[in-house]
């Protein structure tokens, strides 16, 4: 118990990603087998231990100490947290015991049918032996509260640095359901399965940016064009009638997505389908932070489910009937699609069309009306491109540009209750220049997390606006930028949004101003 | 009329004409010791520990009127005899004892038990009333054993300097500072005070009262990988560091205790090391004073005070300037 409970402490006190899988990798390299399965259980947050509501643990703690209520309801709002309060209300730790994690799990499971007056007893007991941070987290744990909200890649990460796994092939394991009751780690991590090899996907290959002319890509007969759309690059599995579903940043996602795991969905036998998974209403594919609000989730309600469907949008099939396509060239894939198309569910599945022309012509057409179907580029393959070969495709994005923007003020709407716009801000120098004022369409819970950041970092207020310690960095879409005599940074953005929440970014990593000036200075010309 | 009185410039007695600790300006106050929300400037004449001397000319001036007691030493106004005995609080700190005619209140201003070997360790003074503080007056705040607080302080250094990343401590430049610093590790080469610490530090041991040296942080200071700073959080010498060097950030204060407050400060760290009673050491404070009366001060007086009434003691509040002084009469 001990080491886990420091690992949730220093865990939570880590802000970088890079620290924390340091920390869990030092984890699973110090944990004895015998208490790994159960940690993986409870860094997944799938051990379900939970031996009393929270009242009841209340009321324990408050006879076992003898604490008037009236002095935890002074202690809980400093603290926050219940499990917490009651944690610290208990007398100073002295003793503490050795005794492992798997022995803790065991005697917790076993007191689930106990009696309460029983498990009364357990919890004094327990509490006697544990250190402060121990009890904070077992507390939470028998009160069914204790989440490490880790993310998958991060596990994936850790567990393959630990143990020298390749990640494509541990991954579905902790997807799957596991008991560390009569399972053990060494089975569950290392025997090998059918679906290390079912589950592997191809490899992602990055597309390059089209920045060239057009015409210097030669004919337009050669190439064929392809909207691309907002949303979550995948590749879509099915081998010996499992799904498994792969974003392209190495997560096994499947589970976000449960509307694609139906095997019926493709009557066929083994395929690899390579595209974009995007949320749709009404024929309209909605903005990408839907989706991303759906990839946080650990469960997906039904409400979720029929209000913002997903679909995915096929670009390319990479395997057919267990045999790779990587060696036949792209126009031969695209009519296999073509075949294919037909036996997939037509609600679930959307083959693009094609841009095909003998002239550049369309495809500049094709450019234009983008943004009025919500597309976000437009891929461009050659037709004789192979799927491992270099001749490259390329990806041709919108006219719009986008910056790293620094928060700078904050302005509240009339009950003080939301944001209502955001003022975003380049470097020039040490100094932050204001570039353009964007409309708060945050989702809830990022909104709520700023505004509750926003009252402890707040710098100067006027009125409804506040001004804000550098701290929070975005994108900033815009359609067009031009000339302002009036406006410090000496430039306007036409239709600035906001776009993605780059928390990677540091404040100081934050574009210069410079970059808006180059980009002037281009637009032009 | 009572000993001591609360009155709208701090806790006064009528019968001797002087105050201790008052918020407003005064002709004689005595002090329990050097912070801030204790020693006011202004004041015509300032009585205090001998340790407090040179700490109240460093903060409030050269030229004030101040004079310096033993523990133990009585000094007699008017018929009350007042005396200052050891708080444990910071160097110098001190509990006022007022007696008159066989009457005994104690004030005990800030103050921890146990020995922080900094300063003179707290003394309990019986008396019939005490006024105590009660800054962490909240079952939630118990203080664990501070030399394991140290070991995570030398512990944490030696991780930064194994990643070759520069240990930055906030920590009050008055009292915190000097016991942190008296408890670093001997491996730690590289120690850098700030300005308002090592001068502070450079006053205490001048006068023999501290002895733990370290060196200045200045804008030259070049090679602080693997080093450990000691600051007030406010200072703006960070903002260079901050630049050049990968720096990690803790501070140690008993507000560390809970996790909510270590994830809203702006730090990678937060040690739990206070220089006041927890909970239980207030209780066993008040205990051993045997008072029949206890008036709480200086923190959740309103709780704490409750709680010594529910005990069965006869227990009120004060509130102090910070609080709300409008309420006062
Ligand atoms: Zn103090
Ligand atoms: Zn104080």
């Amino acid at each position: 118990m001990k080491a886990i409970s420091e690992l949730y402490i220093r865990l939570e006190e880590s802000k970088n990603l890079d620290k924390k899988c340091d920390l869990l990798v030092a984890y699973f390299k110090q944990t004895s087998s015998e208490d790994l399965l159960w940690s993986m259980s409870l860094l997944l947050d799938k051990a379900n231990k939970r031996l009393v509501p929270i009242k009841t643990l209340k009321e324990w703690t408050l006879a076992f100490t003898n604490t008037p209520l009236w002095l935890f309801d002074q202690c809980h709002p400093l603290v926050k947290d219940a499990a917490e309060t009651l944690a610290l209300l208990l007398p100073k730790s002295v003793n503490t015991t050795k005794k492992p994690l798997f022995d803790w799990m065991n005697n917790i499971e076993q007191h689930k049918k106990s009696s309460s007056s029983e498990k009364q007893t357990f919890i004094n007991h327990s509490w006697n032996v544990l250190s402060k941070n121990e009890r904070i987290v077992f507390n939470k744990l028998i009160t069914g509260n204790l989440r490490f909200n880790l993310s998958q890649k991060l596990l994936l990460k850790s567990l393959s640095d630990a143990f020298d796994l390749a990640i494509p092939s541990i991954a579905h394991r902790l997807l799957d359901s596991f008991s560390p009751l009569d399972d053990s780690f060494e089975n569950w991590l290392f025997k090998p399965s059918a679906k290390d090899v079912n589950a592997k996907p191809y490899p992602f290959k990055p597309i390059k940016k089209l920045k060239l002319p057009l015409e210097k890509l030669g004919d337009a007969k050669d190439w064929i064009g392809e909207y691309l759309w907002e949303g979550v690059q995948v590749q879509w599995i099915k081998r010996e009638n499992e799904i498994f579903i792969w974003e392209d940043n190495m997560t096994l996602i499947s589970l976000i997505f449960p509307e694609l795991l139906d095997a019926q969905i493709f009557s066929g036998a083994n395929i690899v389908l390579q595209g974009t998974i995007v949320l749709m209403k009404e024929d309209r594919v909605l903005d990408y932070s839907q989706i991303a609000s759906r990839l946080k989730r650990k469960s997906i309600t039904k409400k979720t489910l029929s209000d913002f469907p997903a679909k995915m949008l096929i670009n390319d099939v990479l395997e057919l009937n267990g045999i790779s396509l990587s060696k036949k060239p792209w126009s031969v894939r695209r009519k296999l699609l073509n075949e294919i198309y037909p036996t997939l569910d037509n609600k679930l599945f959307l083959l693009a069309d094609v841009i095909q022309d003998n002239l550049w012509g369309p495809f500049r057409d094709a450019h234009k009306d983008a943004r009025s179907i919500n597309a976000s580029s437009i891929l461009l393959r050659p037709i004789g491109s192979l799927e491992k070969e270099e001749s490259p495709s390329f990806l041709w994005e919108l006219d719009g540009f986008s910056v790293n923007a620094v928060l700078l003020y904050v302005e509240s709407s009339v009950d003080r209750r939301s944001i209502n716009a955001l003022t975003f801000a380049l470097w020039d120098k040490n100094e932050l220049i204001p570039i353009a004022k964007v409309e708060n369409h945050l989702d809830d819970e990022l909104k709520r997390e700023i505004q509750l950041w926003v009252r402890k970092n707040t710098l100067e207020k006027f009125g409804p606006i506040k001004s804000v310690k550098p701290f929070y960095v975005f994108e900033i879409t815009f359609e067009n930028i031009a000339e302002s005599r009036r406006k410090k940074s000496g430039l306007t953005l036409k239709y600035p949004t906001l776009g993605k929440y780059l928390k990677e970014i540091k404040p100081r990593e934050a574009h210069k101003l410079s970059v808006l000036k180059e980009m002037l200075q281009k637009h032009i010309k | 009329m009572e000993l001591l009185s609360n009155t709208k410039n701090g806790l006064y007695c009528e019968m001797a004409d002087v105050y201790i600790d008052p918020w407003r300006k005064v002709q004689k106050a005595l002090i329990t010791h050097g912070h801030s929300d204790h020693a006011k400037p202004g004041h015509s004449q300032y009585m205090c520990h001998k340790n407090s001397v040179s700490i109240l000319k460093h903060r409030i001036g050269k030229n004030i009127k101040v004079r310096g007691y033993n523990f133990g030493e009585s000094i007699s106004i008017n018929g009350v005899k007042f005396s200052f005995h050891p708080a444990g609080h910071i160097i110098g700190s001190a509990q006022v004892r007022v007696e008159y005619k066989g009457e005994i209140w104690v004030v005990t201003g800030d103050y921890k038990l146990g020995d922080d070997e900094v300063c003179t360790p707290f003394e309990p003074i019986k008396c019939h009333t005490l006024i105590t503080e009660s800054t962490f007056g909240l079952p939630i705040y118990k203080w664990e054993s501070p030399g394991n607080v140290f070991n995570q302080i030398n512990q944490w250094w030696a991780e930064n300097k194994a990643n070759k990343q520069t240990s930055v401590i906030y920590a009050y430049s008055l009292g915190k500072a000097q016991r942190i610093l008296k408890h670093l590790s001997k491996d730690i080469d590289k120690i850098y005070a700030h300005a308002s610490i090592y001068n502070t530090n450079k006053t205490l041991i001048e006068h023999g009262i501290y002895d733990t040296h370290c060196e200045e942080l200045s804008p030259k200071t070049a090679d602080l990988n693997g080093a450990l700073i000691i600051t007030p959080q406010s200072s703006t010498a960070l903002k260079n560091i901050n630049q050049t060097h990968s720096i990690k950030t803790a501070m140690a204060s008993g507000w560390m205790a809970t996790r909510n407050t270590r994830k809203n400060r702006l730090i990678d760290k937060g040690f739990v090391l206070s220089d006041h009673a927890d909970w239980d050491d207030l209780l066993t404070a008040i205990a051993s004073s045997e008072a029949e009366r206890v008036i709480v001060t200086h923190g959740y007086q309103e709780a704490f005070a409750r709680y010594l009434s529910e005990l069965g003691l006869k227990a009120e509040t004060y509130k102090t300037a910070f609080e709300g002084e409008s309420t006062l009469k």
